[in-house]
């Protein structure tokens, strides 16, 4: 019984948890201020540490969801910018993917094959 | 004559604009043949032209990597492809500078004149029927109006410049350098570049920062951006005296700087020097030339330089 609760608690546990821990760590390089601080429009690019944090969670699910292994994702999404992870959190789904095998068939092949033959695309040549 | 205009019969309209066209490359690399024979090849495997296109010019910046080794970093299982974003920063986890090329024809060619490949994206599909690939360009050739690429499966790849430039105009003209830290084209773009190595903060190895901001030092000496990415990039790699001597270089030419007083007053409280670093502050905190938010930064900081133990009169050399 009591068990059952035990996950329902645990989200806001860790969260809270994370949170201090990612608003105390470095002590000694709390009061220098960061390069990022220099560029053009940085106050609006730049995330705050809490909002950071928040932002990687949600981009970190995202690729949980399109099947990035457990081990992987952290390191993944610690190496994303600010503005990289804000982007990701809201359009992942729409960017594109460079991908550049072929998976296409039937009416879309002759399609295909019609565009490529009057130059607009060019997608047979060095597959 | 180009290959497209054999099929005359099928298509006369969209031909006479195909084949009356002026040469896609522009008039000043009409001459002009490069082609960065060295750069190694990756044949993609599956899906993963991704791994494969960042392996290709992360070897050739000196970085021994596999491509087999870059698919836990950057291939989405979900979307059969890798993102850009994903390329950059599995570049910058391992201390390469990812510079993105300014998004013009000109550019891309530049770089490749400066000794670079450009890793791009391509829209091998249509705007509606998108197909997105990443390659590599290594070189172009003037006379011939051609593109030269690691593609795929195909070791050298040669495209017509035209049917090249529509491919990656409709992939919003994407392409990135993998630089080693240290190495800068004589093409690069100052807020790119430095943009690009500010990313790097925080995740990059410190020695690959100290390289890539004391290239932009050297590159441009009275850069405020770019010193105080040396002075923020030898703090982490734990060269304190270099750190300071920065900040204080910037402070001389710049009092007004907040961010270069405040960064070498924390410098010097925690070196035990206190009284000198409060003094610093007070200076800044004095005189109007510095704006509430930078106000907030440097009263923060004292608070905690006046918080720090020992020092007090005594203020030791730096290390």
């Amino acid at each position: 019984m009591m068990f059952s609760k035990l996950p329902g608690l645990l989200t806001p546990l860790v969260l809270v948890v994370s949170l201090v821990v990612a608003t105390t760590v470095q002590p000694a390089t709390a009061a220098m201020m960061g390069t990022a601080e220099m560029a053009p429009q940085a106050r609006s690019e730049q995330l705050e540490r809490v909002d950071r944090f928040l932002a990687q969670a949600q981009v970190r699910d995202l690729l949980l969801a399109q099947g990035v292994a457990h081990e992987d994702v952290q390191a993944r999404v610690a190496a994303l910018s600010d503005a990289e992870l804000t982007m990701l959190s809201r359009q992942l789904d729409e960017l594109p993917a460079g991908a550049g095998g072929l998976a296409l068939v039937g009416a879309v092949f002759v399609v295909l094959v019609v565009l490529e033959i009057v130059g607009v695309i060019n997608v047979f040549k060095g597959l | 004559m180009s290959p497209f205009c054999r099929t005359l019969v099928v298509a006369a309209a969209l031909l006479l604009t195909a084949c009356g066209r002026a040469p896609a490359l522009p008039q000043s690399a009409s001459a002009e043949q490069v082609e960065l024979s060295a750069v190694p090849f990756f044949p993609q495997r599956d899906y993963q032209c991704g791994p494969a296109a960042l392996a290709t010019v992360f070897n050739y910046a000196g970085l021994a990597v596999d491509p087999e080794a870059l698919i836990a970093e950057v291939y989405l299982p979900g979307r059969q492809g890798s993102l850009q974003v994903e390329l950059m920063a599995a570049a910058r986890r391992r201390g390469l500078v990812p510079y993105a090329v300014p998004p013009v024809f000109e550019s891309l060619l530049a770089t490749l004149r400066d000794g670079y490949p450009v890793l791009v994206l391509q829209n091998l599909g249509t705007e509606r029927w998108p197909f997105w690939h990443f390659a590599v360009v290594i070189g172009f050739d003037g006379a011939a109006d051609t593109i030269i690429l690691r593609s795929g499966t195909t070791l050298r790849q040669v495209l017509s410049a035209r049917k090249f430039l529509a491919t990656w105009e409709r992939a919003g003209r994407w392409g990135m350098v993998a630089l080693a830290p240290g190495m800068l084209p004589a093409s690069v773009e100052r807020e790119r570049y430095l943009r690009a190595a500010t990313d790097m903060e925080g995740i990059a190895p410190p020695p690959a920062l100290v390289a890539a901001f004391g290239a932009a030092v050297e590159r441009w000496p009275d850069d405020a951006w770019a010193q105080v990415g040396l002075g923020n990039a030898y703090y982490v790699a734990g060269n304190r005296a270099a750190a300071e001597a920065e900040f204080a270089a910037l402070l001389r030419s710049q009092p007004e700087s907040v961010i270069a007083r405040n960064n070498l007053a924390q410098l010097l409280g925690e070196r035990g020097c206190r009284v000198a670093a409060l003094a610093l502050l007070d200076e800044g905190l004095a005189g109007h030339s510095i704006d509430g938010r930078g106000r907030d930064r440097l009263e923060a900081t004292r608070r905690e330089v006046a918080a720090m133990r020992g020092g007090g009169e005594h203020c030791p050399a730096p290390e």
